[in-house]
């Protein structure tokens, strides 16, 4: 029984000692964190309230009373005590005013004199330095932990422009004093995804180079107290290459320049190009390097020229107009070099030139009369196939490196053909070859092709993106890619083709063929032609085209069939709840019934019993086996069955890439009320989604339909990591909702609301490791009805950890 | 608007200059023939291009005849001429007609040829065997032949008062072989009483006689016999040449047309093309050099070449496929094939830094800073100063000082002086400027060298009271003081014995000269005034030369560690 007694005195004890009240304090060591449970000012408890402000507008002595119920902090700019609570401040007084006290709330603290005490029975209480006061805590570490991911609460005590700072301090502080503490765990938690979300924007090009100097600061931090935890270990070496790698990178990119060495500047630009943004200087530089570079092949080509050496100049005109592809008078130039030295080497290959044998030339012109009859029946493969058949003949037939006239004849009506099949990049290097065969009047018919087809060319490629661009801007991301497809066929390194050719498949979710686009694209685009804008787009999206895929273990959610990990409760992608509902009984006579079809639901059926409103109120959902999430929604006001929801996972559409492309959202997702509350079925909601870095959703607002216009009601969500915390809606820029979720061992415990100035609150029972029911007060927000819920027994949805 | 380059063109152009390296050289000519002039009409002009293009058929030339061309023809058939001409070629062009000097150029007059009101129209109205000059040093043909009988009383002489006959040619292109039917200045005649001129007569001749294997130079001076003889001494043909290597018409058996010309000028074209950084090509041409072993100094210097041509063709082939840390290694190898191809070790360093290897690439911006040129040392001075921000190495190449040139006797370890090739040379130099102050120290002089005025060796100036004098250095038309050794002095130095040891500063003493500006020569190298010259202890006479001429001279003797003043007195 003793030892029974003593076990329990001691579980006691370390509840009272989680839950005990923390007094911070700055020494010459730094943050001093001890023990309090409360505050004296002045040698009393009591405080008066300044307001939102840290100034008095009148005498301090007829302030009102407040009420100390949250966290004490200084605020380092005012050097004014406030009351802090989840963003809400409230400046303080002591009501125990000195004798001949002044009137500004900053001297009044400054001359206070602040002791703690350590238990209730301590009377007089220990003083602590006004100077050296920094934070009372009443909610012990638990609040000292939140307090340190909270940017707001950071400010305060650090000052505006400090926050990062502080966090750092405290963190590191806090890590020190509580090395061992399971309430460390959102630290670690938050470390892990600061360095993340930093690295990731970094590298996505949102970010610039501040972030992955945050990243860095808390790598440093990750470093000192989680040494050995193998994730921060892996974000700790990849933020320290990455520095590492910018510094060699700028480092060589200047030396490159200082050199001259434009060329190579620009291939060792490529890798650069999605941190470029971080770098102004370095952007500016690219664009110079561009134009040197320019400059000196269409120098070195001129000279070339006025050497003869035509070879060399049409080379070097075609490296000038790579720099600018619209430069018209360098491509005339390389044109006409080109036709220069294709004019002088074909008359040296005439040493080549051999008369055909009489029966390979028959079937050769046999060949190509089929093939030409094939032509003009539209007969196009079986006309490339007797062409082939001809090609085979002149290689059996002519000794190596020789040709003969019917080998021109040949290369002439394979040209057409490829034309013909609108394979015009292949028909225009087939002509290039002829070029270099003929000489005299033989380029006569071959010139006059070659001008039709580009001419042909030029005029599709120019009307195939006007109606590119016009599909793209309707939203018709099928046809803008089509079009590309076609219009690539044609000409493969057209930049702005590729551009379309890329998004469009980007967005519709052909990841691979997208990634291989536009990486072909910010290749073709890496000229002084580039619109650097959408380069920018490209650089941003390219890296979410090789996103790891969603995590392969965990129950997928009913509604976007999205595999969540245990213990997580809400759908990060769809705020979907994610436990399975069997029933909910809720006040005045209201039954929701559940039907399922295994981890789907199918429908959700509201029976109300007796009074004016009695009756059944029915929405069913839709599925497609083809995709794992509803595709349809309907309630009895007739909502849409189809494209009811358009989650970051949908397997038609990228609603982020389309957004990051084109700048609109078409993200979409339903809930049953306004506020996502998980156990209120009125009606399908739905809402326009904005995700966050890490792809939650981090903003919904209220439309009037799938299709309809925006409301006033916005929402935002708070995450850490797959764990909601808090959802909060404004009506314009005024709260108007909150709902806090609590969680213990990574289980939701209880949900806090508070809205049209009540509050309500959700609590969760588990038994063992399943969620078995929850109970609800009176939702004053929604229909002010309590509710108990039942989770589906069999489901493994409510398996918890 | 957009438009569209064919990408294929670059890899034919590949394909084909591979296909036409394995082309011999061909025998292109241009034959012009006119008669049938409104003024002064010839006789036997068209029969001559006819003679002469099937003498030279016979020879192996491909051939384009033209009879009686009016100005546009003759532009057009040159142009498509010109076309047909590649590198290997030889080219001939011959010409029978009337031609005239006007200014000292020489045209070619077409049929259609009216007199017009100007020298100016006239000149237009003709075809400027100067512009044919000019387009054929374009083409670089391995020999031209140019034939002009052209020389006949021509009808324009007296309307705007020009000399007779043809001028002397300028400028014609390297390679080249002139024959004029008589002397410049002269006029030929037409032989009116034959079907043929003179000339052309002989002239077709012997080149279409295939046992005749005599090389150009004799065939023209049997030609010039066999018409002066005809025409009794009154027409004697004119030849010139730069070629430097004979042409035949028909070669003797056994191909004396020597392969050494056509490898010379394989050689040659492989360092045009080393310095348009055509790597292939190059090292093609090189590899086709050693194909045909023809021994000695062309072999000797192609097997030098080709280790370094091909690393840097590979090297090339590396990085255009992006590998660029094989490519970076190529330049290297390339740099040990060649301790001063500072390109080479560039090409390295732009290869290590995409590979993103820095320390290797401060590795070799090291070697750059050892044996490049100032200009060089200074690009990789600043590339080290920016790669220091992230690399250490160059924080700490940057930090040592800049390493000490290499001997001059490494300098120049594989070098060969021929017969310079001053056109090359300039080309060279403009596009590689070079500062040989970096290794002025070596020459042991005292003060750094100046821009050279020296251009031209020669024995003694003439007048020098010394005959044994040793050759010095003569600065063309510009008065300098040359600094010659007594005999007395000279055969001390000759004999001093090895025993004595290494000479020692106490060998030496100094002459301070002082006066204007002068160049001071001394043992072929140049100083220019004011300076001390250190010189060994001894007698010396003391020259103010201008324009070769001794104008004074003084001796002086100068002791050990002891300087004698000289003052300078220009004339």
């Amino acid at each position: 029984v003793k030892l029974v007694f003593r076990r329990l005195l001691a579980c006691l004890f370390v509840t009272l000692s989680a839950h005990a009240g923390i007094l911070i304090s700055r020494s010459d060591q730094g943050l001093q964190f001890t023990d309090a449970a409360s505050l004296l000012f002045n040698g009393k408890e009591k405080v008066l309230s300044l307001g939102a402000r840290p100034a008095a507008a009148g005498q301090l002595s007829k302030l009102p009373a407040a009420h100390l119920s949250a966290a004490l902090l200084k605020d380092r700019d005012s050097g004014v005590l406030a009351q802090y609570s989840a963003g809400k401040v409230e400046y303080l007084v002591p009501q125990a005013l000195v004798k001949g006290s002044p009137d500004d709330p900053a001297a009044v603290w400054k001359a206070a004199k602040i002791a703690f005490k350590q238990s209730s029975a301590d009377k007089a209480g220990t003083e602590v330095p006004s100077d050296a006061f920094v934070a009372f805590l009443p909610g012990g570490l638990e609040e000292l932990v939140r307090l340190c991911t909270d940017a707001q609460a950071l400010a305060l005590v650090g000052g505006k422009a400090k926050a990062a700072g502080t966090q750092m301090e405290w963190m590191s502080a806090v890590v020190r004093k509580y090395p061992n503490g399971p309430a460390l765990a959102p630290i670690e938690q938050y470390l892990e995804g600061a360095m993340r979300t930093r690295y990731v924007a970094f590298e996505n090009g949102t970010g610039g180079l501040d972030l992955l100097q945050q990243g860095l600061e808390f790598a440093k931090l990750s470093q000192a107290v989680y040494p050995n935890l193998p994730n921060q270990e892996k974000l700790r070496t990849e933020l320290a290459e990455r520095k590492a790698w910018l510094d060699r990178r700028i480092a060589i990119l200047r030396a490159l320049a200082v050199a001259s060495q434009w060329d190579a500047y620009i291939i060792a630009a490529r890798d650069f190009d999605r941190y470029r943004h971080a770098f102004p200087d370095a952007a500016t530089q690219f664009q110079q390097a561009l134009q040197e570079s320019r400059q000196a092949h269409a120098k070195l080509a001129a000279l070339r020229k006025q050497e003869g050496d035509y070879a060399g100049a049409y080379r070097e005109f075609r490296a000038a107009a790579a720099r600018k592809p619209s430069d018209s008078a360098v491509y005339e130039e390389a044109m006409q070099a080109w036709t220069e030295h294709s004019r002088r080497a074909a008359m040296e290959q005439q040493s080549r030139r051999t008369a055909l044998g009489a029966g390979p030339r028959s079937t050769v012109e046999r060949n190509l009369f089929f093939a030409d009859q094939n032509r003009q029946a539209k007969k196009l493969d079986d006309a490339v196939k007797n062409v082939q058949e001809a090609e085979a003949v002149l290689k059996t037939a002519l000794p190596a490196g020789a040709f003969s006239p019917e080998s021109l004849k040949v290369l002439y009506m394979k040209a057409e053909l490829l034309t013909a099949q609108e394979r015009h990049a292949e028909a225009l290097a087939t002509l290039d070859a002829y070029d270099l065969l003929a000489v005299d009047e033989e380029r006569t018919a071959a010139d006059k092709l070659r001008n039709q087809l580009l001419f042909t060319m030029n005029t599709f490629l120019n009307n195939t993106r006007a109606r590119i661009q016009s599909a793209w801007t309707e939203g018709n991301f099928a046809e803008a890619g089509r079009l590309a497809e076609q219009a690539l066929r044609m000409k493969a390194d057209d930049a702005e083709i590729l551009y379309y050719a890329g998004m469009s498949a980007a967005v519709r979710r052909q990841s691979t063929q997208g990634r291989d686009l536009l990486t072909r694209y910010l290749e073709v685009s890496n000229t002084l032609d580039a619109k650097p804008e959408d380069r920018a787009k490209v650089v941003h999206l390219l890296p979410t085209l090789t996103a790891a895929p969603p995590p392969a273990d965990g129950a997928a959610n009913w509604l976007s069939g999205w595999k969540v990990p245990a213990n997580t409760f809400y759908c990060p992608i769809s705020v979907a709840f994610q436990p399975g509902i069997e029933h909910i009984e809720a006040s005045g006579k209201l039954r929701v019934a559940f039907e399922w079809d295994n981890e789907r639901l199918k429908s959700v059926t509201n029976a109300q019993e007796g009074g004016p409103s009695a009756g059944e109120k029915k929405i069913a959902f839709v599925y497609d086996d083809k995709v794992p999430q509803v595709i349809g929604a309907s309630d009895d006001s007739g909502a849409s069955k189809e494209a009811a929801t358009l989650l970051r996972n949908n397997s038609q559409l990228d609603p982020i890439a389309v957004q990051s492309l084109t700048g609109r959202n078409v993200a979409l997702g339903i809930a049953f009320n306004r506020f996502f509350n998980p156990f209120i079925w009125e009606k399908v909601y739905y809402f326009r989604l904005t995700y966050d870095e890490q792809g939650r959703v981090g903003s919904a607002r209220e439309l009037s339909g799938p299709k309809g216009s925006p409301g006033e009601q916005r929402l935002e969500f708070e995450w850490s990591g797959a764990q909601l915390m808090a959802i909060r809606g404004f009506l314009g820029s005024t709260k108007n909702y909150e709902r806090t979720l609590q969680y213990q061992g990574g289980r939701l415990m209880s949900e806090e609301i508070q809205g049209q100035g009540k509050a309500s609150r959700i609590r969760y029972t588990y038994a063992g490791n399943r969620l078995v029911s929850a109970e609800t007060t009176n939702d004053t927000t929604l229909d002010n009805r309590s509710r108990k819920i039942a989770f589906r027994a069999g489901s493994a949805s409510t398996v918890v950890k | 608007m957009r438009f569209v380059l064919s990408k294929s063109r670059l890899l034919l152009f590949g394909l084909l200059a591979a296909t036409l390296h394995a082309q011999a050289g061909k025998r292109i000519a241009l034959i012009i023939g006119n008669d049938a002039y409104n003024v002064s009409p010839l006789r036997n002009a068209v029969n001559d291009a006819r003679l002469v293009e099937q003498g030279l058929k016979g020879s192996g030339f491909q051939t384009m005849l033209v009879e009686n061309a009016r100005k546009q023809d003759m532009d057009r058939v040159v142009g498509e001429f010109l076309d047909k001409i590649g590198p290997d070629d030889t080219a001939l062009f011959f010409y029978a007609g009337h031609g005239v000097q006007i200014e000292n150029e020489n045209f070619l007059v077409p049929v259609d040829f009216t007199p017009g009101a100007t020298i100016s129209a006239a000149k237009f109205a003709c075809l400027s065997v100067a512009q044919v000059f000019d387009e054929l040093k374009r083409r670089r043909a391995k020999k031209n032949i140019v034939i002009l009988d052209a020389c006949r009383t021509n009808p324009v002489q007296s309307k705007y008062s020009l000399e007779g006959g043809l001028a002397k040619p300028q400028d014609a292109p390297k390679e080249t072989f002139i024959a004029f039917s008589t002397s410049p200045g002269q006029t030929a005649a037409d032989n009116p009483n034959g079907r043929n001129s003179w000339f052309t007569e002989a002239l077709a001749d012997y080149m279409s006689q295939p046992e005749l294997t005599i090389e150009l130079n004799e065939v023209l001076t049997r030609v010039k016999k066999r018409v002066a003889d005809a025409t009794e001494g009154r027409q004697t043909p004119w030849t010139t040449s730069n070629l430097t290597s004979g042409f035949y018409f028909h070669e003797p058996a056994g191909g004396a047309s020597s392969d050494t010309t056509m490898l010379e000028k394989w050689l040659s074209d492989a360092l045009v093309r080393e310095q348009r950084e055509e790597w292939a090509d190059a090292a093609g041409l090189i590899e086709r050099i050693l194909e045909k072993k023809p021994g000695g100094r062309i072999e000797e210097a192609a097997r030098r070449k080709l280790p370094y041509l091909v690393s840097r063709r590979d090297g090339q082939a590396r990085y255009d496929a992006a590998d660029f840390a094989a490519s970076a290694a190529l330049g290297k190898q390339a740099l040990q094939a060649d301790p001063f191809a500072v390109s080479a070790a560039l090409h390295a360093v732009n290869g290590y830094l995409l590979a993103d290897r820095i320390p290797e690439a401060v590795e070799m911006l090291k070697a750059v800073r050892a044996r490049g040129d100032s200009a060089s040392v200074d690009t990789a001075n600043r590339m080290l100063k920016e790669l220091a921000a992230a690399a250490p190495q160059a924080a700490k190449e940057l930090e040592t000082a800049a390493p000490p040139p290499p001997p001059i006797e490494e300098l120049f370890a594989e070098s060969r002086f021929g017969v310079p090739d001053m056109e090359a040379g300039k080309r060279y130099l403009a596009a590689n400027p070079l500062d040989l102050t970096r290794w002025t120290k070596d020459l042991k002089m005292e003060v750094v060298m100046p821009a050279p005025l020296v251009v031209a060796l020669s024995s003694a100036a003439p007048g020098t009271a010394d005959p044994n004098a040793p050759a010095t250095v003569k600065p063309i038309d510009i008065f300098h003081i040359e600094v010659v050794p007594t005999t007395e002095t000279r055969n001390l130095r000759i004999r001093r014995p090895a025993s004595a040891g290494p000479e020692t500063d106490a060998d030496f003493g100094y002459v301070d000269f002082n006066g204007p500006s002068s160049p001071i020569v001394y043992e072929g190298t140049q100083v220019v005034l004011p300076t001390k010259l250190k010189v060994p202890a001894g007698r010396y006479e003391i020259r103010a030369v201008d324009d070769g001429k001794v104008l004074n001279r003084q001796e002086i003797e100068v002791k050990p560690l002891s300087t004698q003043s000289y003052q300078v007195k220009r004339p």
